[in-house]
């Protein structure tokens, strides 16, 4: 976990890329909001699933870099 | 330490960029805007925050104050003086009144609806409504409402009345032809200056060619044909 926050005098790229990825996340479902004509209870869900999924894919991928 | 400055650099951009879209927040990020609707662009709650400090967005007031070119059908008839969504077209002693409602993101020039000369410009305020009285359902709705009634005399279809009614809020309605000028079919007539309602008076004889709730164009639509009997 040390590594995922802090890293050798740098944040950790783990870290920083969940932070990077939810930012998109926030600002892609205001733009899918706005646009798409559906309920705001099914973007918000569709959103959150989707970032749960990023989350849990960043997370598992820094588990196992970098590859042996 | 390069790389810390870096990812600071990112930090403080995506920070920025999550800031500004919270102070706008629920209305759209300026990034966002030249991708949607006009009316999804500015939203009507907005525009009438806007209305109520005076303050426009320049790029919603250029949006407003747009003036495209028309052309007008080949086919004789009244085409419509208004951009906007028909409303009513009653007829009261023997004279239509085609309303067309105007959406602050509808063109808000005014076309003449057939060829003729202009015989009066009466401008009016509430002083003229309460003379008038409130029968009418379109000046009804209306907060104090001003209004223009400009006359033409058309030959054909004999005088008609352009009327471009606003509320006292807006309460601006330029008029660029003066008394005397001749006006073609669809030429530009003047514009409400945020407004809401232009009315064209017409003798009922003329046959409706649209029905109320149809969206029509100024100087394009055609509405009615057929001279009076």
């Amino acid at each position: 976990m040390k590594t995922f926050l802090w890293s050798q005098g740098h944040i950790g790229w783990p870290s920083l890329a969940i932070v990077v990825f939810s930012v998109l996340c926030l600002l892609v479902t205001d733009a899918v909001w706005r646009t798409v004509k559906t309920s705001a209870r099914s973007v918000l869900l569709s959103a959150g699933f989707i970032w749960a999924m990023g989350v849990i894919a960043i997370f598992t991928i820094s588990l196992h870099w970098p590859p042996t | 330490m390069v790389i810390l400055i870096v990812q600071t650099v990112i930090l403080a951009l995506l920070a920025t960029l999550v800031a500004i879209w919270a102070a706008r927040f629920p209305h759209p990020a300026p990034w966002l805007r030249p991708f949607l609707s006009p009316r999804r662009r500015w939203p009507e709650p907005e525009i009438r925050g806007w209305l109520r400090t005076g303050r426009f967005h320049p790029r919603f007031l250029e949006f407003f104050n747009r003036d495209p070119e028309r052309t007008p059908p080949a086919q004789a008839g009244l085409v419509a003086p208004a951009d906007g969504i028909v409303t009513s077209a009653d007829v009261r002693e023997g004279i239509r009144y085609f309303v067309i409602a105007l959406s602050f993101w509808d063109m808000h020039v005014q076309r003449s609806p057939a060829t003729g000369k202009v015989v009066a410009i009466e401008p009016s305020g509430d002083g003229f409504m309460d003379g008038e009285g409130r029968d009418f359902a379109f000046l009804r709705e209306k907060h104090c409402p001003v209004q223009t009634r400009i006359l033409l005399d058309t030959g054909e279809y004999g005088i008609l009345a352009v009327r471009l009614i606003t509320s006292l809020a807006a309460r601006r309605i330029e008029v660029w032809p003066k008394v005397g000028d001749t006006l073609t079919r669809g030429q530009r007539l003047g514009r409400i200056l945020l407004g809401s309602t232009v009315v064209l008076e017409m003798p009922e004889g003329c046959c409706l060619r649209v029905q109320p709730r149809v969206r029509v164009r100024a100087g394009e639509t055609l509405i009615a044909t057929g001279a009076p009997q």
